[in-house]
């Protein structure tokens, strides 16, 4: 298992570090463009206000195709691997079902996590760049402050990104396993997508009943609870309007996600193991 | 001619009742098998009789199936895909790696690859290691992916067309390549719809049509009691077989 993780990673690192580079230094050099424009007085150079437009998409863009060319590599390489060409090699290798898709769960969490924290990272570069530098010393000091002393809120925010990361992995997946039982076998991008959707707005279904009758820890570490029920509250729910209570970490919600984390999880394992078609 | 001479001790793979469908489509009927060890074994048909499922199977990249298969006496499982050593029909591996870094592939996942064997195979054929997959032409990656699977030392080697799609030039490189690099003691697979190309290298044919077995026997016997050559025999047999 750790040479396929190694692998994984080699694999990947390339469009993984691009992706990170994108975010972290588009956020970067649109506060440093900000905080440039700032101390010029625009209205006096006629060319300005045209590059600032420019500029104005241009950063934004590049912060965002960094998030799409991870997305796009994540979901590529494990396409490529599991239902693609590549497939024929990865299926014949000596490994077990366990160790193919814990690696491919791994290496995915922590390309996503990456991701995350170039933007976090890149947020924190661009406060202190626009702001004045000891205000903003200030501010985040006591925002550290502020993490410290909740500092169970923010384990639980943590892990409740990190079940969520595992979930959405698990679900592409299950998505890929099901494309390869060998009941699609045209416009199976499209399909996929179709199932991976279908898949989603079923996890929703289900977790309405969790969001209904929610207790946990909100924002500040203190228990929270709200469970009034009725139609219209159920409505909401489905539509992710869940209530106004603040989480951070839902204890029905996490369960029913490491619910299906563990099911999907299993799923894809019985497929591959006994109903894998590969074309 | 229906008939065979191989027990089980001669055997690596024994198929028992094999059948397989694609939803209402039959495409294995109930096929019993025996691959004798240590030969070179031609799976014959036309187009859609069965053989691409069959290595499939065989491989572990099909799972639903009734049947029984033993591979060395084992399950289709880790097992069997340790000794099974298999060149698809189709370029498996990513255009973006280089020759150097599917060596290290091999070298890494497959405890029985000859590393240094893969580098003089690929060296005699004039292939630059730090090359990319995407720029070769399709009969350069066949040998190149023939050369990674000829040098595991496996107990079954199974070629799903590997001549299939190369300029006739390149096919005798391919069976030179084949003939002079496989373990001797191995098991060669090797299947094909193009008969007189491989007809001088097999010791073994079985003809499939329809997803059942026509034909299993050694080619010497089929050549001495027919009189003829096996890709006559094979014209003869498919002309009166209904094919798909």
């Amino acid at each position: 298992m750790r040479q396929l993780i190694k692998h994984d990673f080699k694999e990947s690192w390339l469009e993984m570090v691009i992706a990170n580079a994108c975010i972290l230094g588009g956020l970067i050099l649109l506060g440093a463009f900000f905080r440039i424009m700032f101390s010029i007085d625009i209205s006096s150079e006629s060319a300005l206000p045209v590059i600032y437009s420019y500029v104005c998409i241009l950063f934004p863009f590049i912060i965002f195709a960094g998030i799409v060319l991870a997305f796009i590599s994540i979901v590529k390489n494990l396409y490529q691997k599991l239902v693609g060409n590549q497939a024929y090699i990865v299926y014949s290798l000596p490994v077990s079902t366990d160790a193919l898709l814990l690696t491919k769960i791994l290496v995915t969490t922590i390309w996503i996590f990456s991701i995350i924290l170039s933007f976090l990272l890149g947020l924190l570069f661009l406060i202190l760049i626009l702001g004045d530098f000891r205000s903003q010393i200030e501010v985040l000091s006591n925002l550290a402050d502020l993490l410290f002393s909740n500092f169970g809120a923010f384990i639980g925010y943590l892990v409740t990104i990190f079940v969520n990361i595992i979930l959405l992995i698990t679900q592409i997946l299950l998505t890929l396993a099901i494309l390869n039982t060998g009941t699609i076998r045209k416009a199976k991008v499209i399909i996929g997508l179709l199932i991976f959707e279908a898949i989603g707005y079923a996890m929703q279904i289900v977790k309405i009943l969790p969001n209904t009758f929610s207790f946990g820890f909100g924002t500040n570490g203190e228990w929270t609870t709200f469970n009034s029920f009725g139609v219209s509250t159920i409505l909401l729910s489905f539509l992710s309007v869940v209530n106004g209570t603040l989480y951070c970490f839902n204890i029905p919600v996490f369960l029913v996600n490491v619910g299906f984390i563990i099911l999907f999880y299993f799923l894809t394992r019985y497929i591959i193991n006994k109903k894998m078609e590969l074309e | 001619m229906n008939n065979q001479n191989i027990n089980e001790e001669n055997s690596i793979i024994e198929i028992k009742s094999l059948t397989k469908f694609y939803g209402k489509f039959k495409a294995l009927d109930q096929v019993d098998l025996s691959f004798p060890k240590g030969k070179i074994i031609g799976l014959l048909g036309p187009n859609g009789s069965g053989k691409t499922t069959l290595i499939k199977i065989i491989t572990g990249l099909l799972k639903q199936y009734q049947g029984e298969i033993l591979i060395d006496g084992k399950q289709i499982g880790i097992d069997t895909k340790k000794i099974v050593s298999y060149l698809p029909d189709r370029n498996c591996l990513p255009d973006n790696w280089t020759v150097e870094k599917a060596l290290t592939y091999f070298k890494t996942f497959f405890p029985d690859f000859e590393y240094d064997k893969a580098k003089n195979l690929i060296s005699q054929l004039g292939i630059d290691l730090s090359k990319k997959f995407k720029e070769f032409s399709k009969g350069t990656k066949e040998k190149l992916q023939l050369s990674l699977v000829l040098s595991r030392n496996a107990k079954i080697y199974v070629f799903d067309e590997p001549i299939a799609g190369v300029d006739p030039a390149a096919r005798d490189l391919i069976f030179n390549l084949i003939l002079n690099n496989y373990h001797r003691d191995s098991t060669i697979i090797i299947c094909t719809h193009l008969i007189s190309e491989v007809e001088e290298i097999l010791d073994y044919a079985i003809f499939l049509n329809r997803g059942k077995v026509y034909l299993r026997e050694y080619v010497d016997k089929i050549k001495e009691s027919s009189g003829k050559s096996l890709n006559e025999v094979f014209k003869e047999v498919y002309r009166c077989a209904p094919i798909n």
